[in-house]
Order: C-alpha cells, then structure tokens, then sequence
C-alpha cells in the first residue's frame, strides 16, 4: 500500500513538471488463462476417504480485473497498475448422504507498472485510433486458501474442516499489444491482449506436497480509460 | 480527483471482490435405499423350534450359531446375538455361541439379534463407515432343562404281564408341585404321560407287550425357573417279567 501512495505521489510531481498532458484512470476487464501445474498435479494427487471423488475445477482461465492510473504525454504513458485474478481447483464428490471435498482457492493481486508507447494515431471523424505497445512488470502478491472437508448429514460429528492458507509473491513481466479507441475528450475504449510471464514464482509448502502458483498466461481485456487533462 | 473518479474506484473494488470463480460440484445422484427391512432371513442353527410351543426350546447345554442372510448390495458388518443378559457378538454374517443351561435358568427368554450392515452403495457417508441399516429381530425362547438322575426305580409286572413303575417324591415337594411326565420309549417310539396328581406315586403300562423299554419320571414345578429333575429310570429287558436289581421285593 505503501508504495502505491509513493507511486502516485511521484506521478503527480511528475504532473507538477509541466510535461505531462493529461491523468488516466482506466479499467479493463478480461480472461485470463493461467499455467497451474503444480497445484494440478496437488489436487490429482489428493487422497480421499471416499473412492468416487472426481476433480470437478482444474483452475480454468477465468476474469481478470484491472485498474491503472497513469500520465499520458505525447506517444509514452506511464504509470502503476493493480489488477485481481482468481481461479480455483475442486476434487470432490457429493451425494445425499454427506460430500466430501478438496479445495484450492487461488487468488492473485498484481501490483506493478507499465509503460505504454502509442505506435500511431489516426484520426476518423471525431474518434481518435490509437495502437500501441505496453510492458507491465511487477509483483503478485498470491494468496493460496486450502480446504479439505467431509460432511455427514446423518452423523456430523464424524465430519471434519481443515483448512490452511499460504502467502506468497511472484515477479512478473508482461508484454501487451492494444488499441485504444477515443470516443471523446474524456473517454477512450480499450482493447490488449498480453501474455504475463511469471519469471519468479515462490514455493509453498502444504502438508501434501510443494507447490508454485504460476499465473502465467494469456489475457484479453477491455474497459475504458478515463483522462483528465493536465495541460492543455 | 472530483467524484466520479472515487465512485470508479468504489465500483471497481465491488467489482472485485464480487468476481469470484464459482466451483462446481460432483454431485452424485444416488438411490436412497430403503431404511427398512434389509434381512432375506435369519436362521439359527442348534436350536430347535417348537411350532406348539412358537418358540424356541433349548433343553440341553450345546453350540448354536445364529446366520443372517442380508438382501443383495448388503454386507453384514456386525451381528449381535443377546439372550437374556447374554450377548455374543461377530464381524461376520455368522455368530456362533454356547448355551450352557446350567448357567441359564429355566424360563422364558426373549432370543434377538441385532444387524448392523454396510450398505456398500458408495455413498460419502457408506465409505466412511457411517452409512449402516441396524435391524433388531427377535423370537421366543424357552429354557426347558431338566436335571438327570442315575437312580433305579423299582417296578414289578402285574398279572396281566404289565409294568408297573414307582418313585418316592419328597413331601415338602408338595406346595411348589405341578406335575409329572412319565417317559417310556420302545419300538423306537416314545410316549409321554402327564399327571398332576401329587400322591401318584406309580404307573402300570398297559400298552407294554413284552419287548422291553426304558421308563422314566420327571417332577415339574410351578416356578418354572425351578429345574425339572429325574426321578429315577427304570429299564426293562425284553420279555422281562423279573429283575431281582429292579423288582420290588414283596
């Protein structure tokens, strides 16, 4: 939290300078795809009390969120992001009698930067196009929730809930193609699609086996970018 | 930043945590199987049935064995036999168990077996050991042991080539008295007579022909927990009209 608040009081000297042109709020929501190797072979591996257990989630690509405040001037723009990812892995089984289940709850907070370079601008009318390409590096801060439960409906006392939870951080970098659209002044569209690459991934150690979160895959978003002019 | 730019960030922090993957669910769909009856029989083995009596009649110590026949999907996870205060018990769809009447007294009892079986329909709750269909059957029991005896009675044959059979019973007998059974057997056949008379103190068989038998005289009491003794036996050789061991001496 901390460096946030420094990242955007450095943004905003920055603005102070004169050579900024305008601030951008943006928010992009997408799909991303995430390489969850190990936990897959965790959750295959998990050994059950009942033999009909089946993995129902195998950590799918699932939403992305996405927030970025930046400073735009000329072709470059810079600035921090904060983007949230889950996605979840389920092996289990129930019936009327009770259920009997494993789970691993994946959650990921990237907080970085970026920068942005406008490869061109056309203008159509009044809508500005705007292609460009964008790095993005930083840290996921991973949070990792680990659930096993067996339920008995008719006897739930014999029933157990153990659950545990890890912490850990990734680095990543993460090359981005995109277009914006300006629809006005204020408001532009935007399309990317990146691929993040978790160059650094931290190891976790659970009670059945180690394991990394790897959040590296392909994303595809979309949202709006806000701007308020700095300088006219 | 002017308001619309915190609303955004209120929005999009909902947005977050409101966006959770949802994880589905292997739900199996099973057959609840009836809760009632899951026995095809019980059967016991060492133990006679006595359809006059509609009950079971032990009357002699011996091994007996109860075995349960469950309904097909059903396995027999323990089996508990009780008598009385008796219990025996087995992991298996068989419990065998010794009735020694000298530890039983004479009586009626209630004979029942408990059945506690595994479904093995794959439910969580089977897998677990938890999922078991308990039933309870039980069946009259009586304990009709009666002590032997190893003394002689006397007898003589009558004129008309009949035994005639006597025993000496205790006076003090008399209040707790119901009744005696005279059992004589030949020609592989037996016969048993019943009397309720406290003084008879004799029979004269006359359906005996000469080709020998055994007699012998049970007293019965009132108090059925009180044990049925012998009286003595008699035992005639064929064509006997005279045994100096046995014969009353006039």
């Amino acid at each position: 939290m901390k460096r946030t608040i420094l990242l955007i009081c450095l943004l905003l000297a920055f603005v102070r300078t004169g050579q900024a042109q305008s601030l951008t709020v943006e928010y992009n929501i997408g799909h991303g795809s995430y390489q969850m190797s190990d936990m897959e072979d965790l959750l295959k591996g998990m050994i059950l009390p009942v033999t009909n257990a089946q993995v129902t989630d195998n950590f799918p690509g699932y939403v992305t969120q996405d927030t970025r405040i930046g400073i735009e001037w000329r072709r470059h723009h810079v600035g921090a992001l904060f983007n949230y990812m889950n996605t979840a892995g389920k092996k289990g089984v129930t019936d009327y009698s009770g259920s009997c289940n494993y789970e691993l709850r994946n959650k990921g907070y990237k907080l970085g930067a970026f920068y942005r370079f406008r490869l061109v601008k056309e203008e159509i009318s009044i809508f500005t196009f705007e292609p460009y390409v964008q790095f993005s590096t930083g840290v996921v801060l991973n949070k990792v929730d680990e659930a096993s439960r067996l339920f008995v409906e008719s006897d739930p006392a014999v029933g157990y809930q153990q659950e545990d939870r890890f912490s850990g951080k990734n680095f990543f970098v993460e090359p981005a193609f995109g277009i914006k659209f300006g629809l006005c002044r204020h408001f532009a569209l935007n399309v990317s699609v990146a691929y993040e690459w978790d160059a650094v991934k931290q190891k976790h150690q659970s009670r059945n086996s180690d394991f990394k979160v790897d959040w590296s895959g392909y994303r595809a978003q979309a949202g709006l970018v806000f701007y308020l002019n700095l300088k006219k | 930043m002017n308001k619309s730019v915190v609303y955004l960030f209120v929005s999009v922090f909902f947005l977050f945590t409101s966006c959770e993957y949802q994880l589905g669910e292997n739900f199996v769909e099973m057959e609840k199987l009836p809760s009632d009856s899951v026995t095809l029989s019980v059967d016991f083995y060492g133990l006679a049935y006595y359809q006059a009596e509609n009950a079971y009649v032990i009357e002699h110590s011996g091994s007996a064995a109860c075995e349960v026949y469950p309904l097909p999907g059903f396995k027999v996870e323990k089996l508990v036999v009780r008598l009385g205060e008796m219990e025996w018990e087995s992991d298996e769809a068989r419990c065998d168990f010794m009735l020694d009447v000298d530890r039983i007294p004479n009586g009626s009892y209630e004979l029942s077996c408990e059945i506690f079986s595994r479904t093995n329909s794959g439910t969580v709750a089977g897998q677990v050991g938890i999922e078991q269909y308990a039933e309870k059957r039980s069946w009259p029991l009586k304990v009709c042991a009666r002590t032997g005896s190893d003394k002689i009675l006397r007898y003589q044959m009558d004129e008309s080539g009949h035994p005639e059979i006597f025993w000496d019973v205790d006076e003090s007998l008399r209040d707790g008295f119901d009744h005696f059974t005279i059992e004589y057997s030949y020609d592989n056949m037996t016969y048993i007579r019943r009397s309720t008379r406290f003084d008879q103190r004799s029979f004269v068989d006359e359906r005996y022909d000469g080709a020998g038998g055994t007699y012998e005289v049970y007293i019965y009491f009132k108090d059925e927990t009180i044990r049925p003794y012998s009286l003595g036996k008699a035992v005639l050789e064929a064509s006997d009209t005279f045994n100096p061991e046995n014969n009353l001496k006039k």
